[in-house]
């Protein structure tokens, strides 16, 4: 019976039901700030995925790109009183810059080397902006007021309802997973898909392999610079962790459970995550042992992650 | 008119010289074929064209520009391709879709972030020609890594074939083939040394002999002989080091 309705199922379809899950969910879930939250850090996993899912390359250094985007929005705010969507864009346009140049100084290295560089300049980012306690709050942070969406002339709406500040950041979610698809399956993506596979063939092809990783990457850095600005809105704070390791860390473990095979599996990823340090950090202090549980069963024995094992169960149909 | 021209080049591995003070010139569609014993120096001499490892001194010029040590891509770029005997085919892709990444490199679409890459027809079109061309068609949805051995080394020139190249370099196009399939890769690389110029390293001394108009003899790294197929059967230094007296 389910497997009849499976039978002609593709991305499209994939896509659109995501849609209608995330369309219904604030009316099941009462907790809106979780839900909301989670879209950030799906918006953040899935551009993260985009290097290593997609260019094979794993950045351990994705907070950078994150936190910039944070804490731009928060300054711009606190300092210039600017509209949300200047600062998201702003947010993007910081995190990218980061990206390009991190990117330009390590995407010619492979594997562990590729890690470390990206690793450690954004520890390095983070210990300046540590020490910069005046302008970034150090590790207490800042606080921020969250403005109304305001498009001058036409309207201004308050974002502090949690269903209205959802579906905000619902649209960034949708927009992201949109404009990525459409970027995977693009020609340029389709390179990508190749370098991945066979490098040596691909520049003998004529790719200048590099110029195709760097772009991935600046795209990857100014969609996880989106999630960044996002986040700040939803929790109205931002703070010297948002740059630090433990956040690359969490995108990780996020895109690994997850998945990494395809777009979604980081929304996935995103979802046990949150809802692990949501509701069993309450229950128990000790739930990063948990996380840590599950995080190596999916190394072990489910490399492909949550969407890896959906895939095999509905294999032929997708 | 001269098109690949190597002055003096050298190859050094740590203490071992893998390509001595060669020194040679390749006349526009021309079918030559580099033979040698293994660890001549045959391969790690195409991968020296093709920038894949550095020269160690020398220099190499292809259609008088001095390509030496330039990256791989850009060499590419300007029209040399190569084969490799270790297959390197895009094994999760499908023939179609090998051939036509191959094609997409030289169109104006790689920058094209936001089309689906399936909407360009043309694309798929050449693909086609090319396909039909290596004799896989009806494979055109078949993954790569599930194609037969000779399949995969037909696509492997297909790809190298979709890209294009003035200059093709073809490392042991035949190996591992069976009879049938060995006469119709012949005749392929007859059909595209009318229009190509192609540099050929082969061990299968029948393909060799029925293909090349010349012949250059490596050993050790060194060009041993060097001339049309009968005066290389005749010389004395080849017999010694290869042939071994046919």
């Amino acid at each position: 019976m389910i497997g009849f309705l499976f039978k002609k199922f593709n991305e499209t379809h994939i896509f659109v039901v995501s849609l209608i899950f995330f369309i219904i969910l604030p009316f099941v879930v009462s907790n809106h700030f979780i839900i909301t939250e989670i879209l950030a850090y799906a918006i953040f996993g899935i551009s993260f995925n985009l290097m290593l899912g997609y260019v094979g390359l794993l950045s351990f250094g994705h907070a950078l790109y994150f936190g910039s985007g944070a804490y731009t929005m928060a300054l711009l705010l606190i300092h210039f009183k600017v509209n949300i969507l200047v600062g998201i864009l702003a947010g993007m346009g910081v995190a990218a810059i980061f990206a390009l140049v991190v990117g330009f100084l390590s995407i010619r290295q492979y594997g562990v080397y590729f890690s470390m560089l990206t690793l450690s300049f954004a520890e390095m980012v983070y210990f300046i902006a540590l020490r910069l306690r005046d302008i970034t709050g150090g590790e207490n942070g800042l606080s921020i007021t969250r403005p109304p969406l305001r498009i001058p002339g036409l309207f201004s709406i308050s974002l502090e309802s949690p269903l209205r500040l959802y579906f905000f950041v619902f649209f960034f979610f949708i927009l992201t997973l949109f404009i990525l698809r459409r970027l995977v399956d693009s020609p340029f993506g389709r390179v990508l898909q190749i370098i991945r596979e066979n490098e040596t063939r691909a520049r003998t092809l004529g790719y200048s392999v590099e110029r195709f990783k760097l772009i991935a990457f600046v795209a990857s850095g100014l969609f996880s610079g989106l999630a960044g600005t996002l986040y700040c809105l939803i929790v109205k704070f931002v703070h010297c962790g948002d740059l630090q390791w433990l956040k690359s860390g969490d995108v990780v473990i996020m895109t690994l459970i997850g998945g990494t095979g395809s777009l979604y599996g980081p929304i996935i990823g995103a979802i046990i995550n949150t809802f692990l340090s949501d509701f069993i950090s309450l229950l128990w202090q000790r739930w990063l042992f948990v996380l840590g549980l599950i995080f190596v069963i999916f190394v072990l024995f489910m490399r492909e992650g949550v969407w890896g094992e959906i895939k095999k169960s509905l294999r032929g149909k997708i | 008119m001269v098109i690949l021209k190597v002055e003096n080049l050298n190859k050094n591995f740590g203490g071992l010289s893998a390509i001595r003070n060669v020194q040679l010139e390749f006349n526009e569609g021309e079918l030559c074929s580099v033979i040698g014993p293994n660890g001549a120096g045959k391969t790690t001499f195409f991968k020296m064209i093709m920038g894949l490892l550095p020269a160690t001194s020398g220099k190499i010029f292809f259609k008088n520009r001095d390509i030496t040590n330039l990256p791989t891509h850009k060499i590419s770029r300007l029209g040399i391709c190569q084969t490799f005997q270790i297959l390197s085919i895009f094994l999760s892709l499908t023939v179609m879709e090998n051939i036509r990444m191959a094609i997409q490199s030289r169109s104006k679409y790689n920058f094209d972030f936001f089309n689906p890459a399936l909407k360009y027809e043309e694309m798929q079109q050449q693909a086609q020609e090319i396909i039909h061309d290596v004799h896989l068609s009806g494979r055109e949805s078949s993954v790569a890594k599930n194609l037969s051995y000779g399949e995969k080394r037909k696509l492997e020139m297909g790809i190298t074939l979709a890209r294009d190249p003035d200059l093709i370099l073809l490392d042991e196009p035949t190996a591992g083939m069976a009879h049938d399939e060995i006469t119709d890769t012949i005749k392929l690389i007859q059909k595209i040394s009318e229009r190509k110029t192609v540099l050929m390293v082969e061990h299968n001394i029948g393909v060799v002999f029925s293909l090349s108009s010349r012949i250059v003899v490596l050993n050790r790294g060194e060009v041993i002989g060097d001339g049309p197929p009968k005066k290389i059967q005749e010389d004395e230094r080849v017999q010694k080091a290869y042939l071994g007296g046919i």
